[in-house]
């Protein structure tokens, strides 16, 4: 019994699977062994056999759990090593605490950015087969004639007409246009993005409708009268709170009533990157509203963007060729008479070209895809400063594990083994890092969205968190965990175990790839942190040098206007005399000291060109000169004093001969004496009109035109009296001396009470200038925000750096002091050291400068990116700064007193 | 891929080649075999280990004739067991036959 007993309990030893299915048989052998035998020998045979289980019993547990480890493999190593990485974070939270936060900030810039570029560069549209998708464009617009509503316009509706009739390498084509358009009824009517489209926009694109149907050739029939809308999905939601019932009502655009006829599909806005569109309108309901002029039939109205697929099996290239072949046919057949007679011969020498649409068409990427890129370098680089920042304090904190780690080797573990342990806390850094600046990026990126559309609110950017999104965002994760963690838990990991385990006292001998790669890490941040305030300050100049520029005009203080007074219905002989009446009103109201009207606001961006040429000059010059027309107060509203002769009045109104105000430029290119007053001008034949010749009455200084960064070109002011056919768009100009909060009230009354019966849009000038800095502000905000951190984290790693130096020379800078060295000397060998740093960092942040800064040039205005100055500055700035961060250690080695320092071990 | 077999499971599986036995009845059989004292234990971790593999299999307990009628649990070799079993003893064979020619062992007449 005692047996059976003492042999149950010695089973314990097993672990309880083997001894549940094994016990009992083992039990039995043993005692079945002691029962052949009697007395002694069968007591002894009793006492080994338990034994013997026990030692079975521990040795089994010991193999189970062998196997068992074996089993769930290396990623249990992992999990060991993430918490043990895990625990050793915790226990030095502040430390965990800025590496994350400087890799989220990192990461975060990065990805925003990516997100941007993302957005309007890389992100095919979101339809079947975006590959196909090609622009059909008149390659050589540059020498068409006409009027170009909208940016990208590539076709005239005739061209369309013909390349729709004649091509045979796409599978199908389509036109569209973008525009805007008046909702409902005064005094409620607000401006939605509309767009133009022919009957095959959405089947060629293969849309499906996420309600009702999408609009066909059906729709599209010329001289429509009651067409049908499409709306967009987000505007179904807004604006119809996403009411199914919405098929069959009535939309009032532009005073004609739309039939709803279907929803475009989620996530669809359009082939416009940075555009949405609100409602989709068949391209035949271009007239509309009555009695406006169609621009169906013109050769002068460029205002279509023409698109198709490729047939399956067509290159691009081929598409090209065959559209450049049939490109004679189509422009002898599109030719209307509203062409410019001389320009003609021109126009049928245009040819047609596919290009690559699969991202869609985009303003905002012509205009900022060169920023972006830029700033993701920039980005980039932060990044990098970041990781190597990083990486100084794990080597740091890596080096004073040497104990440790000198334990672990000599218990046998391996290199691989210790660098594992090592990047298991860069893993888990990377990936808060990465967590927390992705949650930051979406944040940032709406924010660069704001800021790019500059207030206007018209800027619209799908920003979706997808995989490619989540891709980046564990690059980048994945990049800094190598960056910041492989080269410090390489090095060390280096330890000999005798030699560590002797080394009980710091700053031993076997240090030394350690410290090569402690300043290596420092100095290359030094060198890229000079790299990112070059560019910031570079950025800084540029803007600086924008902003404080003489325009040639005053722009503060004035006001523009924008009228439509096509509703007023105003006959067009008497708009002149209208217009007057209004400019007369504004002008008696108090605190209102000119108003004028524009056909060109300064620095709107718009432009009108005309080629002119001197009268009665042999051989003159002919060449291109900007227009404007203006009222007489135009030079007295933008202060811009008449030099010579004399403005508009009353005089030059229509019969009257015409006159001209010209300006410096003018007369530097076109008048040869230098002596324009009372000489002639002739303007080139339009399409309504034939050339013209005007007296140059007056002369004015020279004055910025359509961008900033253009040399004010040639101008020629007319007055906009004189013009035969004038429309009912006004633009004005009002200079004030009423502040700006109220001066758009005080307007808005003015302009009522002199009759006007619609609502006019105001903004000031300043504002819309500032609008078009919008590249070089954001330019300029970043890289300044990016330089600031890169030379606060390389002030921070410096700082880290040289204190670590410092104590682990405590024992030697206290026998150097007991010596005999003076305190300055030990100040100046620890300030040498991190001079040496900076100097080394300057030199290559130096030589990078030189070699990157080329592509920096098309970004500035008036400042060379490789100006001494400027990089003078930035070595000067980053010096200063690193000086300050070494100070503190330095002072703190010079007043070691040499009895703490030798009983620092 | 399972462990090579140990020599103890080796022995095990050659005892149950020629039939069914239960632990006690393997474990004399080895220990006379062998001369070595095979210990209980070191059995039952083998059988544990063989039983895993699917070398051996366990058939239900049923009385021993031959010894006290008690209950026993009696192993049997499984068809891959036999062939495993095969295997090793060929193995084990040449590697005998390298050895005698190696003139580790003498060669044996006739």
């Amino acid at each position: 019994m005692i047996a059976t007993l003492l042999t149950r309990t010695a089973l314990l030893a097993f672990p309880r699977a083997f001894r549940e299915r094994l016990g009992r048989p083992l039990a039995q052998t043993v005692l079945a062994d002691c029962r052949l035998a009697s007395g002694r020998i069968g007591l002894w045979r009793l006492a080994t056999g338990i034994a013997d289980i026990v030692r079975a019993g521990l040795a089994e547990r010991v193999a189970a759990r062998r196997r068992q480890r074996s089993r769930r493999g290396g990623s249990d190593m992992l999990w060991q090593d993430l918490r043990y990485g895990a625990r050793r974070l915790n226990r030095s939270r502040s430390f965990a605490l800025a590496a994350v936060g400087t890799l989220a900030l990192g990461i975060g810039a990065n990805t925003a950015i990516f997100q941007l570029l993302d957005a309007v560069r890389l992100r095919p549209l979101p339809i079947p087969h975006p590959r196909e998708l090609v622009e059909i464009r008149v390659k050589n617009t540059d020498e068409a004639r006409g009027s170009f509503s909208i940016w990208h316009a590539g076709a005239t509706d005739p061209i369309w007409e013909q390349v729709r009739d004649r091509q045979n390498a796409f599978s199908g084509v389509f036109a569209w246009s973008p525009a805007g358009i008046g909702l409902g009824e005064e005094p409620d009517r607000r401006w939605i993005p509309m767009m133009l489209v022919s009957g095959g926009y959405f089947p060629v694109l293969g849309l499906q409708p996420a309600l009702g149907r999408l609009l066909n050739d059906a729709d599209d029939t010329r001289g429509c009268t009651s067409p049908a809308a499409v709306l967009s999905y987000d505007f179904w939601q807004s604006e119809f709170g996403g009411d199914r019932a919405v098929i069959g009502r009535t939309l009032t655009m532009g005073r004609v009533p739309f039939a709803i006829v279907g929803v475009a599909p989620r996530g669809f806005s359009g082939l416009e990157i940075g555009w949405r569109f609100d409602v989709a309108v068949p391209l035949c309901a271009e007239w509309l509203p009555p009695g406006s002029q169609s621009r169906l039939d013109a050769s002068t109205e460029w205002f279509l963007v023409v698109m198709g697929r490729l047939k399956p099996g067509v290159t691009r290239a081929a598409a090209s060729a065959r559209l450049a072949a049939m490109s004679p046919a189509v422009f002898e057949s599109s030719l209307r008479p509203d062409y410019p007679a001389a320009n003609v011969s021109d126009y049928r020498k245009f040819v047609l070209e596919a290009i690559d649409a699969s991202t869609g068409i985009s303003l905002l990427r012509e205009q900022y895809a060169g920023a972006l890129w830029f700033l993701q370098a920039t980005a980039a680089l932060l990044l990098l400063v970041g990781s190597a920042n990083l990486a100084t304090l794990m080597l740091a904190r890596a080096t004073s594990r040497q104990h440790e780690f000198a334990a672990r080797v000599a218990l046998g573990a391996g290199r691989a083994h210790l660098v594992r342990v090592l990047l298991a806390e860069n893993l888990l850094l990377s990936v808060a890092g990465a967590a927390l600046g992705a949650w930051l990026a979406k944040a940032v990126s709406l924010s660069l969205v704001t800021f790019l559309d500059g207030g206007a609110n018209a800027l619209f950017l799908a920003l979706p968190l997808d995989w490619r999104l989540l891709g980046f965002v564990s690059l980048a994760a994945l990049v800094t965990c190598v960056l910041s963690g492989f080269a410090p838990a390489w090095r060390a990991a280096d330890v000999a175990p005798a030699d560590a385990l002797r080394a009980c006292t710091r700053g031993t001998t076997d240090s030394r790839g350690r410290e090569s790669l402690r300043r290596l890490l420092v100095a290359s941040q030094l060198a890229l942190s000079l790299l990112l305030i070059t560019g910031a300050l570079v950025f800084g100049r540029s803007l600086a040098n924008l902003v404080r520029q003489d325009l040639g005009f005053d722009p503060d203080g004035v006001t523009v206007g924008f009228v439509d007074m096509g509703p007023m219905n105003v006959p067009r002989e008497g708009r002149h005399a209208f217009t007057k009446h209004v400019l007369d009103t504004l002008e008696s109201t108090p605190g209102v000291i000119a108003a004028a009207t524009t056909g060109v606001v300064p620095l709107s961006g718009s432009a009108w060109n005309n080629d002119v040429w001197l009268d009665g000059v042999p051989s003159p010059v002919r060449a291109n000169s900007r227009f404007s027309d203006v009222s007489p107060h135009y030079f007295k509203a933008l202060d811009m004093p008449i030099v010579a002769g004399r403005g508009f009045d009353d005089r030059d109104a229509v019969g009257a001969p015409g006159v001209a105000v010209v300006n410096d430029a003018f007369v530097r290119t076109f008048v040869p004496d230098g002596r324009p007053l009372g000489r002639y001008v002739w303007r080139e034949a339009r399409s309504n009109a034939p050339a013209t010749r005007y007296e140059i009455v007056g002369l004015v200084k020279n004055a910025k035109y359509r961008t900033l960064r253009e040399t004010p070109p040639p101008t020629v002011y007319l007055p906009a009296a004189q013009d035969p056919e004038p429309g009912t768009f006004a633009q004005m100009l009002i200079r004030t001396s009423l502040p700006a909060a109220t001066a758009e009230a005080t307007l808005k009354t003015a302009f009522h009470s002199a009759g006007g019966a619609i609502v006019p849009a105001f903004v000031s000038l300043r504002t819309q200038i500032d609008r078009s800095l919008t590249q070089d502000q954001m330019l300029g905000a970043i890289s300044g925000f990016f330089g600031l951190l890169a030379i606060a984290l390389a002030a921070i790693g410096l700082y880290g750096s040289m204190t670590f130096a410092v104590t682990r020379r405590t024992r030697e800078i206290g026998v150097r002091i007991a010596l005999g060295a003076s305190r300055e000397g030990i100040l100046r060998l620890v300030l040498r050291e991190a001079m040496l740093l900076v100097a080394a960092g300057c030199v290559v942040g130096l030589a990078l400068t030189l070699l990157l800064s080329r592509y920096l040039t098309t970004l500035v205005y008036a400042v060379e990116p490789n100006d001494p100055v400027t990089i003078i500055g930035a070595v000067l700035l980053l010096t200063a700064v690193a000086a300050a961060a070494s100070l503190a250690p330095a002072l703190r080695a010079a007043r070691l007193d040499p009895v703490v320092a030798f009983r620092s071990d | 891929m399972p462990a090579p077999l140990t020599s103890v499971a080796f022995e095990i599986l050659v005892t149950l080649a020629s039939g069914d036995h239960h632990g006690y009845s393997i474990l004399t059989q080895v220990r006379e075999r062998t001369g070595e004292p095979l210990r209980a234990g070191s059995l039952y971790r083998a059988i544990g280990r063989l039983l895993e593999d699917d070398l051996v299999e366990e058939l239900d307990e049923r009385p021993d004739p031959e010894f006290d009628d008690e209950r026993r649990r009696y192993y049997r070799l499984t068809e891959h067991g036999r062939r495993v079993a095969a295997a090793e003893a060929a193995r084990l064979e040449t590697q005998v036959r390298h050895a005698r020619a190696a003139r580790l062992l003498g060669n044996r007449r006739g």
